[in-house]
């Protein structure tokens, strides 16, 4: 028996309002400096920071020591 | 037919028997299959060979690729971890290498209630004047719900000659920096002090003249909630402006007592001075009111000839590490005397100067406080309550205007001797 045909899965159909939509709009330049630059910069400066917190206020702990260990190790 | 997992399947050829003879086309095949697992089982174990397939040992490549899986997978987790690691490790490192600025960065800009670590101690000349111990200062506190009770502010350290029997025995200042208690300011001022110009010889003996100014200190509120540690603050200060004047003319300050100042917030210097006048001095020459307004240069009131004056206010200056040095340092010259100067380079110029250039004193000015640093400081009228402040500015009008024409607006008051005498 005959299959109805069926459209690929692979190219769903849009509409035309979106398609346009996506075609008129590039990547922004903020969206790719919020993504790329200030995002991973906030990720890994607020690491390093929260480091410096430890390392200043608690310079007796088992953290600093370890971390000063290591160091002395170099 | 065997594949490479060691199935066994009928081959081409290998035809089943049909049923007429299936017992014995069945025995057949089963015989055949048996016979086609033996041999499927042997080569696939290799050297074990145990008939009928399996065998206990995993082989070389199993092992060889699982180990490899596993190296693969620890490295697509270790290295970040270890980056990261890394990272805050660092931020340890560098944190504890540099305490003392980030402690101070902590207490300064974000005031955060922290002790900074010391630097080393200077060794100090020691005075030859005979110190009584400071009697602890008593804090008034005048807004009691707001602002808890605190601990007695001491004052700059010294090392008093132990000469007098009198005098308890101070222990001698540790080598090893420790942190900075409540009640010791051992810090260096965080703006560079310039060195003091030469002076004439004439100027040189009041120069060597140790002269002893107590000091009360009254902060308002909007600084009070500003820095959770404003006794430390109003200390750091006035021992930071002891520095400065002892260098620049033998002047020394005690500090008696630190309040709060409630009620002048947002009034113009003229409000503010005369509410400080109605303030208690609780045994202090000299009330300095700490104001969070900006700096703004203006003159303060006129001194007389025979004191200097007993009240000042000093303003901020936000940007700065020690907003109210510079501030204090003006007000303290103008007590003395020292007329307001144009322009920087003086911290007795009308500009804000930025923490870079350091703090110096022209030569006038200085001229002028050591020439009436000897004189007593002019004494408040009795503190008014509050039913009667709207009363005490018509009460001192007709003072005044009762009083002999003098260039005093206020009664001098006996010589900072007699008081010491009194206490």
């Amino acid at each position: 028996m005959a299959q109805p045909a069926r459209v690929p899965a692979n190219s769903p159909k849009k509409s035309p309002d979106v398609e346009e939509a996506e075609s008129a709009a590039p990547q922004s330049r903020l969206a790719w400096l919020l993504g790329w630059v200030v995002t991973p910069t906030l990720f890994f400066g607020g690491i390093f920071l929260a480091g410096a917190y430890v390392g200043a206020n608690h310079p007796d702990g088992w953290v600093t020591g370890s971390v000063r260990w290591v160091a002395g190790l170099f | 037919m065997v594949d490479n997992r060691g199935r066994v399947g009928l081959a081409r050829g290998e035809i089943s028997g049909g049923p007429g003879g299936a017992q014995h086309g069945g025995a057949e095949r089963r015989r055949r299959l048996n016979a086609l697992r033996v041999r499927a089982g042997g080569n696939l174990c290799g050297r074990s060979g145990v008939p009928g397939g399996g065998s206990i040992l995993p082989s070389a490549p199993m092992t060889a690729s699982r180990i490899k899986s596993l190296s693969k997978l620890a490295l697509l987790l270790g290295v970040p971890v270890a980056l990261l690691l890394g990272l805050f490790g660092a931020g340890v490192h560098c944190g504890f290498e540099h305490r003392a600025a980030i402690l101070g960065f902590e207490r300064d800009w974000l005031g955060m209630n922290v002790d900074v670590p010391a630097e080393p101690v200077k060794s100090e000349p020691v005075k030859t004047e005979p110190v009584t111990p400071a009697t602890p200062p008593a804090i008034t506190n005048d807004i009691k719900n707001k602002v808890p009770p605190t601990p007695q502010p001491v004052t700059t350290p010294e090392t008093p000659p132990a000469i007098d029997a009198r005098v308890p025995p101070v222990p001698q200042p540790e080598p090893t920096p420790v942190p900075a208690a409540l009640g010791v300011v051992i810090e260096p001022s965080p703006v560079a002090i310039a060195e003091p110009a030469a002076l004439p010889a004439d100027l040189q003996a009041s120069l060597a003249e140790p002269v002893r100014v107590r000091v009360k200190v009254l902060l308002d509120t909007e600084l009070v909630e500003r820095r959770p540690d404003w006794i430390a603050y109003a200390q750091r200060h006035v021992a930071w402006a002891s520095q400065v004047l002892e260098r620049q003319v033998g002047v020394r300050l005690e500090l008696r007592g630190v309040v709060v100042w409630p009620g002048p917030n947002g009034r113009d210097s003229a409000a503010l001075l005369a509410d400080l006048q109605n303030r208690e001095r609780d045994g202090a020459d000299l009330l300095i009111g700490l104001s969070s307004r900006s700096f703004a240069g203006e003159p303060g009131l006129t001194v007389g000839d025979g004191a200097n004056l007993g009240f000042v206010v000093a303003e901020a200056n936000p940007g700065s590490r020690a907003p109210h040095l510079r501030g204090m340092l003006r007000a303290i010259g103008e007590a003395f005397g020292a007329a307001p100067v144009i322009g920087p380079g003086t911290f007795m110029g009308d500009v804000l100067a930025p923490d870079r250039a350091p703090i110096d004193l022209d030569a006038e000015s200085r001229r002028r406080i050591l020439g009436r640093k000897g004189l007593p400081f002019q004494g408040l009228p009795d503190a008014a309550p509050a039913a009667e402040e709207a009363a005490a500015p018509e009460e001192a009008a007709a003072e005044e205007a009762a009083a002999p024409d003098d260039h005093q607006p206020h009664r001098p008051l006996p010589s900072v001797k007699d008081k010491d005498e009194e206490l």
